[in-house]
């Protein structure tokens, strides 16, 4: 069966002069996901996003948003696309607020006034104010109107927690998941804060260095990337074909506690055919598991 | 494929009407800065004729002033927008370019309406004070804020660009200065490049543009080399050249900033 | 109803959010014909995917626990009794289960457990109700 992918990107590659910031990405995202990017810092997040919008250009490969090349489709792929920039300073910040959604409504045929009304209630936006003077975290919230307000099919949200308080944080992610449940939408959220975003994802993909290590759906991350504890032999290896993520033992080294990446019952099988006597067996948080990609070392 | 429905992007006409807006918005200040300029100046006039001064401070030739005033336009009009690299102008459902082209025809609008504005207040001065009244020159200007536009949208750092122009100019005039002028009455530098002479004062060329009586005017022996203004057929010639070479650079200036189309 | 979702627990949102439903239909909180919160509704409060919540009342729907009814909501089915012994047994099973993994994971066997829980409810004077 073909899955419609909302986002899919081929061998994506683009580089900043000498430092690469995405290295052969394979995106998939499905139509109607809550898809969660996960990464340090410079790990190529906000790149991906970019280059779906077309404000960078990819050195090599391609991307597509509902099977619109993004390259060759810009104004088309924008259309359907609500976006939340890294920072929050907006480039007018002159204008108002009010006078910010005016101007961005006359460019989306799509924009629902009434929704912008009840968005900027919501979410307490001063629509008066000039955009340059509200603080971050309000600057946050209108960033969060002008994205929305045109119920568009795909959000691409870069950081959207970052700078606002823990209470603005859970009404605007509380309008994110009422919003998801008016409008048939798919979600991008690239962070490194998984934490609060965790339980509205259904996905997950982690760029480490450039390159997308992982990508799949939130039951498979619970089904392989499993905290195991264990009571082990002296002298005890670990089994060389393991993916290891974390390890832990104790201080006379008989009992451990490993992240291990790989289905279930045939880690289970090994650690207990290299001699482990496994007391736990516990799935991991996405945060956990996002972090068990993030400092698996890299295959020799 | 997919199942969702598309959106769709906005209209030409309706994204034209918004630039129009929003440079009517961004140059709020600028607009004030005019109103009080003008009201300045009527002040300082009427003063002048209540005392019976002359005014002849006021009755010269404003073509310098436009076309400079002109070139320097698109600044005010691109000020603090973002040309290159991420900005929020580029993540618009609009195609980069017409995006551009959209901006630049807003602000030729609101170029056009303030000319108009102070074409009528001068002669209405004129009617008014006995001044005389002069040609303004709306071509030349367009010509000139097309270029201004181009030189925006094409360079990363235009200012950089236009003080370091602006030195060499200068410096170019020194040079001019001092070589004199020919007999006739034109720059002798002009007279060593005959692209550079036929540029400037050939049939064609910038001081036609910019007739009625052209920025060289007070500057030569009128009677030796400025009898009557140009003829109609050379003067829309040399406007529509200016204007086509105007729309060229803005046009490859803009390509700096095209999507890839792949068709 | 008070719905608390555990990220690092070990099962998917959607079990969490059914067996909450049990559990205050056990308990008492939720009664006959009552009212479920909108999937919108709890889908922000609890800030989870719809998608999620859905499931969750499809499951509870197709179980014969709650019903739908077009255009007013989903309720609690007028079959279901408090402390109905059925929900009950399953309760239980779910606490045992997870003693038993907590007993496993200190290296205690069934029967010791089993000991300690008797003896400890002793202590305290617990009477079943």
């Amino acid at each position: 069966m073909n899955e419609a992918f909302a986002v899919a990107t081929h061998g994506l590659s683009v580089r900043y002069g000498r430092e690469t910031a995405l290295h052969a990405v394979d995106l998939r995202v499905p139509e109607g996901a809550v898809y969660i990017l996960i990464g340090a810092n410079g790990a190529g997040k906000s790149t991906a996003m970019k280059v779906l919008l077309n404000l960078v250009r990819p050195g090599e490969g391609s991307a597509e948003v509902f099977g619109l090349d993004t390259a060759s489709h810009g104004p088309a792929v924008r259309a359907q696309i609500g976006y939340i920039p890294e920072q929050h300073e907006h480039d007018y910040g002159w204008m108002t607020g009010a006078q910010l959604m005016r101007h961005v409504a006359a460019h989306y045929p799509a924009w629902d006034s009434e929704y912008a009304a009840h968005l900027v209630d919501t979410l307490g936006v001063r629509a008066d104010k000039k955009a340059s003077t509200l603080s971050k975290g309000e600057a946050r919230r209108l960033q969060f109107v002008l994205a929305l307000a045109h119920r568009p099919p795909l959000l691409l949200l870069d950081e959207p927690t970052d700078g606002l308080d823990p209470m603005a944080r859970n009404r605007t992610l509380a309008q994110l998941a009422e919003h998801l449940a008016d409008t048939p939408t798919t979600i991008v959220i690239a962070t490194h804060h998984v934490h609060e975003v965790e339980s509205l994802a259904d996905h997950v993909g982690v760029l480490r260095g450039g390159r997308l290590v992982a990508q799949m759906t939130r039951d498979d991350v619970r089904t392989t990337v499993i905290r195991y504890r264990a009571e082990v032999p002296e002298g005890w290896r670990m089994p060389a074909e393991l993916r290891v993520a974390s390890a832990r033992r104790s201080a006379i080294g008989r009992e451990g506690e490993w992240t291990l990446i790989g289905d279930r019952a045939d880690v289970t099988a090994r650690l207990t055919a290299a001699g482990a006597t496994i007391r736990d067996v516990a799935p991991l948080s996405l945060e956990d598991a996002a972090l068990a990609f993030l400092a698996e070392e890299e295959a020799p | 494929m997919t199942d969702v429905t598309l959106h769709a992007t906005p209209r030409e006409r309706d994204v034209m009407r918004e630039q129009v807006r929003f440079i009517a918005l961004a140059l709020r200040r600028e607009t004030l800065v005019l109103a009080v300029v003008l009201a300045l100046v009527t002040i300082r006039i009427v003063f002048a004729i209540v005392r019976h001064c002359a005014a002849s401070w006021f009755d010269g030739d404003p073509s310098l002033a436009i076309t400079i005033a002109s070139f320097l336009f698109p600044f005010a009009v691109w000020r603090g927008q973002k040309r290159f690299g991420p900005a929020f102008l580029w993540t618009l459902p609009v195609d980069r370019g017409r995006l551009a082209l959209a901006r630049v025809f807003a602000g030729w609008v609101w170029l056009m309406a303030a000319l108009v504005v102070v074409a009528a207040w001068r002669w209405g001065l004129a009617l008014v004070a006995g001044l005389s009244p002069i040609m303004f020159t709306f071509a030349g200007a367009t010509a000139m804020y097309l270029f201004g536009s181009a030189w925006i949208l094409g360079l990363r750092h235009p200012l950089r660009w236009l003080i370091g122009a602006t030195g060499g100019f200068l410096l170019l005039g020194n040079l001019v200065e001092a070589l004199g002028r020919t007999p006739s009455g034109e720059w002798r530098i002009v007279t060593w490049s005959s692209a550079l002479r036929w540029a400037v004062y050939g049939p064609y060329g910038l001081r036609t543009l910019l007739s009625s009586h052209g920025i060289f005017h007070a500057a030569e022996n009128a009677a030796a080399t400025w009898r009557t203004l140009p003829g109609f057929a050379q003067w829309i010639t040399t406007t529509l050249s200016w204007l086509g070479a105007g729309l060229l650079a803005l046009w490859l200036a803009t390509l700096r900033h095209r999507e890839r189309r792949r068709y | 109803m008070l719905v608390n979702l555990d990220p690092n627990d070990g099962r998917p949102l959607y079990l969490q959010i059914i067996d909450e439903v049990r559990r205050a239909i056990v308990v008492g909180t939720l009664r006959a014909e009552d009212p479920l919160p909108s999937v919108r509704e709890l889908a922000a409060e609890l800030v989870v995917n719809p998608r999620t919540v859905s499931q969750a009342y499809q499951e509870l729907e197709r179980e014969g626990i709650v019903y739908v009814q077009r255009g007013q909501g989903t309720f609690v089915s007028p079959a279901v009794r408090r402390g109905g012994s059925e929900r009950r047994r399953s309760l239980a099973r779910a606490v045992a289960k997870r003693a038993l993994l907590d007993a496993r994971r200190n290296g205690l066997g069934v029967g010791e457990l089993v000991e300690a829980i008797e003896k400890a409810a002793a202590e305290e004077g617990e009477h079943d109700e």
